[in-house]
């Protein structure tokens, strides 16, 4: 789109215009009202209070003072845990986030091509998990470290194993076990917006493909079907980064808190152990402020991806 | 490879087990075991001996028993028990108390309702028995044959004095009656229902024998204004309340004999034990014998004793006697004049429910029903106790009794409004009693059909609707829940259960939890018998759901659970190479059929009212048309929205004090709503009565007190605090101190000097009458280590609400069976020594033990070792050091001298004693000293090397058999108590394993068996003010005394049933529960000796580190002392973080000035180390 030149008024102040034009549309602004104040006062605030008293040192009960960067000082130079945290939750994300977006994605497109009447029952078992709250409390079932637990219990029926094996809580299984309870439970809203996007796609497009020589159904997915959702992909991706980052409190469930020797212990769970548990509420934000920073971050670069598909 | 590892293990076990036999070392500490001392008191002297308990614990059943006595007949004659001179001495162990005719009756019974007694008609003496031990009494009977017990008893508590003893421990006896000592305090009843063994010759015949239970009789005590406006008090057995029922016969609406609260709603009237004299003959307790208990007695000399299990009782004759037979109905109907007698006018009496006269529990009381709008009365939207029973009333033995007034004698239909919408497809039975009997045999039993309404129907036994003949005037009823129909099917479950069981760990025995399916174990020449008894069970079990499915009128859910079991159990039996394959699934199927056991041996019903009238007459309506329900619906929806369900109410306005406000308290507790509730109304009835200063009880969600206490608005007591949160809060001054003694309010207040309130018009006279003791008053109730975890450097900021800690379970009846099993010492052990022989006996036989996982283990190990769990440093080393730095470094001036500046900068503090005391303790972590090394290391070794299981679920485990014995928290008695009813009496709890030292003083070996406990507390928040600190003070007081710890603890049984029993911290309230006698000696050894882990600023992270360590060593195979070591730096460096926070001398600092005084050249005098 070739960038429009703004008209420059010269007869009155940019704010004065502002103004203006705030009165012509005033129930448009009447009508956000609601949403813009209870957002600004539940999100916008804090996200601003939590950036000024990740400057401060902050108990919860005691009135904070103020210690500029020492917080951010510490948390990259003098806090080991942080380091693992910031290395599992990357960890966490490249795995869940991506992966989960992917599997929303091919399976809605799969179950789209199924007749209607078993599409929505198809969608409802794989949607099953992610609404019945804490249904993954299966997998401890299955992964109990009691020797009678499913997993102990077959393997050692099948010679597999000789003892009981404390699967959530030995680390060389508990991060594999949790990006595949993530996995499991992240086909939620994104993957319903997803079979939703697959359905607004105008029929006559795929006609009109099939002129222009779309060859097999890639093709058709990746420049018809892909670039017609794409409000849906974006929607599904911010979704999936904000899972993936804030993937912890699966973790807690399954893991207890924290994690054996940290090896599952991502950012979510250091903001929890500092503000939570330490009453160290300053780097507790400082923690929040960098976690926000990261989100904001994934988030331009997947913009970006996406803006590429199609073309 | 798994199955060499096991031989292999197994033949070292025995190697070390055949070492340790002859060295004769296990026996060698066992007998130099019996001349040691406990410290601290501890000893368990209740340990029944493993000789006794097989005595007690027979296998044979009671339908065993009578088969055996098949042609012995029912006895003619009557045996009258002499109560003082029938008593043999030699057996009987109890204390024992006779009263005669004339002596004062009220030092003995009614003890706390103060009654005032007579003896029973025609009795010369009745006797007393305490609850420690048994009462034997010599019996001659004059004819072989078949006896029931009939006793009178006493249903209130009795006290019981103890018996003068000569210089060789045996009674002294007075005119042939043991002397009584009056001085000593008696042993006094708590309010439980009476438990006996009952034993013929020293054994007990038969498991039902074990068990023998004497109901209590409750009341309902009502408070309420009557029409005048006054208040009255009336018992429900009194005559002024059965006239007022009377008077309010069919009218439900206008006068209720309810308190109310501010809200409107109605609140439950008190349960007040009766006094008064009961008979009964004894009966199976578990109800799958509906009529009384048979007792074989050949003829000639017999003993028959009963041994106490709980509480103390007063018996006014003891027969052995055959009971009468009961009539048939046809009999009975035709013997009270038959058709002619029935009454056919038109009166209908209806008695609410709710006003019961008596019951036999105070867990049975009046409830609200909201489903129905045709439920009397019925409010849209206040609560009406407008029913009673339902899931209270659901035990066997329960009853309830009411009663009604009719105006002419002759045969009624006796209808009740009832709801048994518990069990689909199930019917519920109930025995009738009319004025005291039951009538006619059917009555034995009558059904309530399962329904999802409530239904009005005559009582019937499924074929035929019954006619009571009821005499003109008064006449009770009385319902008692039995298991019917069922009863004979529910028992023979219970045997096959019970032998299924006994199998399963036998076989377990031989192939340990993970059998081997491809091995041969060749169960056939070792088990024939077992395997005999599989198919005998299977059989059995196919019977018996063929019975059920008769009874029930086809197969249901009920005949496939035993359907399973037989199934399995017949596989088992016949092709035993499948028996290590069927194991796992053997286990959860009879683990599902004992859930069923204990399920449907529950029959709860709800009762609106009772109606009685001609049998002719129609039913009142049971449920009303669609119309009025759908009315009633949108009412109750309308006024959902006006209603408040959170406010417990408030009694902000206290008559009489000005300024109300000033001393008003906020009380915050995190439970549930009925737990609230309870709190409400004992700050209603007791604390407002007795000190009148405003109290408002909130009920807020957890982990809301952080938030309000930042936002200013949060309250000044908060209930229900975990261990660690009172100095957590306290180290950011948002707790106050309780026994804070420099002045400073900010800090806290010191509630050992009320002088200060002295003053005030309000407290004055509560100071003056002494209701309001100290801070050190109170301390003395709780164990002596129950305030270390609240207290940091001489300020403690809380006082403790519940205690738990470890003490050791064992299953009696395995131990027995180890026992005689095995040629090896078989004891319940009492140091680690014999701790540790049990694991390999234990082991042979693949039983496990429960343990406490790593540093939580290890713990009772050092504390047992007199170990500290953070460093503890030499105080007169700190102080030096610091005296001396800053006399070299210099300090602000304004100081008088250094020890003001240490004060006033925070290093030491002064304690109740005046000693300056540096702030060093919980500097470091102690966990590195070489006994915490080694402790860690033994609890290690017993998970990788014993292969104790580390996640288990010890209900079940423990229920099946598969652990025998575990150390875990003593409220697991709770789950025990109800989920697994089929092992009570089986198993006990008693101290910890001990570790031996020697006395320093006398040289002598005494030992520690020293626990852990764990504390949740509750605090004063900062928001009090000086006005009304002493308020909240006396309520914290208040709350935490006997008193009211008991009746809170009695009330919370009475709400949620026998699970509920409240691990109070106070102890004389947790003597007060319903503990039996041992138990009882049992808890209180191991109180004498817990020890707690103080909390210090940055202790959160030491069992997150300790829990890490434990999970390499257990994981990945890492040395336990090196794993912990690397974890140590980690601990420290947080520790030495948080109290820089909070600017307490550190490790850094003090190497800072020890290097600092070295570079000086400035020797210290004192030694580092303690």
């Amino acid at each position: 789109m070739a960038k429009e030149k703004a008209v420059i008024r010269t007869d009155m102040s940019r704010f004065r215009w502002t103004l203006l034009e705030m009165k012509k549309h005033k129930v448009a602004y009447l009508m956000i009202a609601p949403f813009f104040i209870l957002f600004t006062l539940f999100t916008i605030i804090p996200v601003v209070l939590s950036l000024i008293l990740s400057f401060t040192n902050f108990n919860l009960l005691e009135w904070p003072d103020f210690v500029f960067l020492d917080n951010y000082i510490r948390l990259f130079l003098d806090d080991d845990v942080f380091i693992t945290a910031i290395k599992n939750t990357l960890m966490f994300a490249t795995v869940t986030g991506p992966g989960s977006y992917l599997l929303s994605m091919l399976l809605a497109w799969f179950i789209n091509e199924l007749r209607p009447r078993i599409r929505s029952i198809v969608t409802l078992l794989f949607y099953a998990p992610s609404i019945s709250g804490n249904v993954y409390l299966i997998w401890t079932i299955f992964f109990s470290g009691d020797e009678y637990g499913l997993v102990n219990a077959w393997g050692m029926k099948l010679g597999l194993l000789s003892e009981p094996v404390l699967w959530f809580q030995d680390e060389k299984y508990i991060f594999v076990l949790c990006c595949c309870v993530a996995l499991w439970t992240s086909l939620g809203t994104s993957f319903l917006t997803f079979i939703a996007g697959f359905q607004t796609v105008d029929t006559s497009l795929y006609e009109a493909g099939a002129v222009d020589g779309v060859k097999n159904r890639w093709q058709e997915l990746y420049y018809i079907t892909l670039p017609t959702m794409r409000p849906q992909m974006m929607l599904g991706a911010i979704l999936a980064i904000t899972g993936a980052f804030g993937f912890g409190g699966v973790i807690t469930a399954l893991v207890g808190f924290p994690s054996p020797n940290y090896v599952a212990h991502t950012i979510m769970h250091h903001l929890d152990d500092y503000g939570g548990m330490r009453f160290e509420m300053g780097y507790a934000s400082a923690i929040a402020t960098l976690l926000f920073l990261m989100m904001i971050g994934c988030n331009m670069l997947v913009t970006k991806i996406l803006r590429k598909i199609g073309t | 490879m798994t199955s060499f590892n096991r031989t292999f293990k197994r033949v070292l076990a025995m190697l070390m087990l055949l070492v340790i036999t002859f060295t004769g070392l296990g026996a060698g500490t066992l007998e130099a075991l019996a001349s040691v001392e406990h410290r601290y008191n501890s000893d368990s002297l209740v340990r029944t001996s493993l000789d006794e308990i097989k005595n007690v614990l027979t296998s044979t059943s009671y339908s065993e028993y009578l088969l055996s006595y098949n042609d012995a007949s029912m006895a003619t004659g009557k045996i009258v028990l002499d109560l003082v001179n029938g008593i043999d001495t030699a057996d009987t162990t109890a204390t024992v108390n006779v009263v005669k005719n004339g002596d004062d009756l009220s030092k003995y019974l009614g003890q706390k309702n103060g009654a005032t007694l007579q003896m029973p008609e025609g009795v010369s003496a009745i006797l007393l028995c305490g609850d420690d031990g048994r009462v034997s009494f010599k019996v001659t009977v004059p004819a072989s044959g078949l006896y029931n017990l009939n006793v009178s008893y006493f249903t209130g508590n009795v006290a019981v004095y103890d018996n003068v003893v000569d210089e060789e421990g045996n009674v002294v006896y007075e005119n042939g009656i043991p002397a009584v000592n009056f001085d000593a305090e008696p042993t006094v009843g708590n309010y439980a229902a009476i438990e006996r063994y009952v034993l013929i010759d020293g054994k007990v015949p038969y498991t039902e024998a074990r068990s023998v239970e004497f109901t209590r009789v409750w009341n309902d005590l009502y408070t309420f204004e009557n029409e005048k406006g006054e208040t009255v008090q009336m018992l429900s057995d009194s005559q002024e309340f059965k006239d007022f029922v009377k008077a309010h016969y069919g009218d439900y609406e206008n006068f209720r004999p309810y308190a109310q609260d501010s809200n409107g709603n109605e609140l439950k009237p008190e349960k007040v034990l009766v006094d008064e004299w009961a008979n009964t003959y004894v009966y199976d307790s578990t109800g799958y014998f509906s009529d009384p208990l048979c007792f074989y007695l050949s003829e000639g000399e017999h003993i028959l004793s009963f041994q106490a299990v709980r509480e103390t009782v007063a018996f006014s004759s003891i027969v052995l006697e055959a009971a009468e037979t009961l009539p048939t109905y046809a009999e009975y109907y035709e013997a009270h004049g038959g058709d002619a007698a029935k009454y056919t006018g038109d009166a209908q009496v209806i008695v609410q429910a709710e006003y019961a006269t008596t019951v036999s529990e105070r867990t049975i009381y009046q409830l609200n029903n909201r489903s129905s709008v045709f439920s009397q009365p019925q409010d849209p939207a206040l609560i009406r106790l407008n029913m009673i029973g339902g899931d209270k009333w659901e035990y066997v033995g329960q009853w309830i009794e009411w009663e009604v007034e009719v105006p002419q004698a002759g045969f009624y239909s006796i209808i009740p409004r009832s709801l048994q919408s518990y069990y689909s497809g199930m019917y519920v039975s109930r025995k009738v009693a009319i004025n005291g009997e039951v009538p006619f045999r059917e009555a034995g039993f009558v059904r309530f059909n399962y329904s999802s309404e409530w239904v009005t129907e005559p009582l019937h036994n499924g074929e035929t609707e019954f006619m009571f003949y009821l005499n003109e005037g008064v006449n009770t009823i009385r319902l008692e829940v039995v298991l019917g129909d069922m009863a004979s099917i529910l028992s023979r479950v219970n045997n096959s259960l019970t032998k299924i069981n006994a199998y399963y760990r036998k076989i377990l025995m031989i192939t340990g939890t993970e059998p081997d399916e491809y091995r041969d174990y060749r169960f056939e020449r070792l088990i024939p018998d077992v395997l005999k008894g599989l198919r005998e069970q299977a059989a059995e079990l196919y019977a018996v759901s063929e019975e059920l499915a008769t009874l029930m009128g086809g197969k249901g859910s009920h005949s496939s659970t035993l359907d399973r079991v037989a199934n399995v159990c017949e596989r088992m039996g016949q092709y035993p190479s499948t028996i290590a394959g069927y194991m796992s699934t053997l286990k959860s199927y009879s683990a599902s059929l004992g859930t069923w056991l204990a399920d449907t041996q529950n029959q709860p019903l709800g009762i609106d009212y009772i109606c009685v009238q001609a049998s002719d007459a129609e039913a009142p309506q049971a449920e009303p048309g669609f119309f009025a329900s759908l009315w009633g619906g949108i009412e109750k929806f309308i006024m959902s929205f006006f209603s408040d369900y959170d406010s417990l109410g408030s009694s902000e306005d206290v008559a009489g004090i000005e300024n109300a406000e000033d001393y008003a308290i906020e009380v915050w507790t995190v439970t549930s709503r009925d737990q609230a509730q309870i709190v409400r109304n004992l700050v209603d009835d007791s604390f407002a009565s007795t000190y009148g200063l405003p109290v408002v009880v909130k009920l807020v969600a957890g982990g809301t007190l952080l938030p309000a206490t930042l936002a200013g608005t949060g309250p000044d007591v908060y209930m229900g605090a975990a261990q660690g949160d009172a100095i957590n809060y306290a180290i950011r001054s948002a707790v106050v101190s309780l026994n804070n003694t420099n002045g400073d309010d900010n800090v806290g207040y010191n509630f050992n000097d009320l002088s200060r309130w002295a003053e005030d018009p309000i407290y004055a006279p509560l100071l003056e009458k002494n209701l309001i003791p100290t801070f050190d008053q109170v301390k003395t109730r709780f164990a002596k280590n129950a305030m270390v975890p609240l207290t940091l450097y001489g300020q403690t900021y809380g006082i403790p609400e519940t205690m738990s800690f470890a003490m050791m379970f064992y299953r009696k009846d395995i131990f027995a069976e180890l026992a005689s099993d095995s040629n090896s010492e078989v004891k319940v052990p009492d140091t680690w020594d014999e701790f540790y022989n049990i694991i390999y006996t234990m082991q042979s036989n693949e039983l496990d033990i429960g343990f406490p996982t790593g540093v939580a283990g290890s713990t009772f190990l050092m504390y047992q070792k007199d170990e500290t769990y953070y460093d503890q440093g030499n105080y007169d080393y700190y102080l030096e050091l610091f005296r001396k730095y800053y006399e070299k470094k210099g300090y602000d001036s304004s100081y008088a001298n250094v020890d003001e500046y240490l004060n006033a900068i925070g290093y030491t503090y002064t304690d109740a004693d005046g000693n300056v005391i540096p702030k060093t303790d919980g500097i470091s972590i102690n966990l590195d000293s070489d006994i915490a090394l080694a402790s860690f290391k033994e609890v290690c070794n017993l998970f990788t090397q014993y292969e104790f299981p580390v996640t288990y679920s010890f209900a079940n485990r423990f229920r099946s058999g598969e652990m025998p014995l575990a150390i875990i928290e003593y409220n697991n008695y709770n789950s025990l108590i109800v989920f697994a009813p089929e092992i009570n009496g089986l198993w006990e709890f008693t101290p910890l394993p001990g570790t031996l030292s020697e006395d320093p003083n006398t040289g002598e070996t005494i030992v520690n068996n020293s626990t852990v406990g764990a504390v949740s507390t509750m605090l004063m928040m900062r928001s009090v003010t000086e006005k009304n600190a002493l308020a909240a003070w006396t309520f914290m007081q208040w709350w935490m005394s006997a008193d009211v710890q008991t009746s809170y603890g009695n009330e919370m049984i009475a709400l949620l049933g026998p699970s509920a029993k409240q691990p109070t911290a106070n102890m004389e309230a947790l003597a007060g529960m319903s503990w039996s006698k041992d138990e009882y000696d049992n808890l209180f050894a191991q109180f004498n000796a817990v020890e707690c882990t103080p909390e210090y600023p940055g202790s959160y992270i030491v069992s997150r580190y300790t829990n890490f360590a434990f999970l390499n060593v257990y994981n990945d195979g890492d040395d336990p002392v090196e794993s912990m070591q690397s974890y140590i730096t980690d601990i420290n460096n947080e520790l030495t973080r948080k109290r820089a926070e909070f600017s307490l001398p550190t490790t850094d600092i003090i190497k800072e000035m020890e290097n600092f005084l070295k570079d000086e050249g400035i020797a210290l005098e004192n030694e580092k180390e303690r």
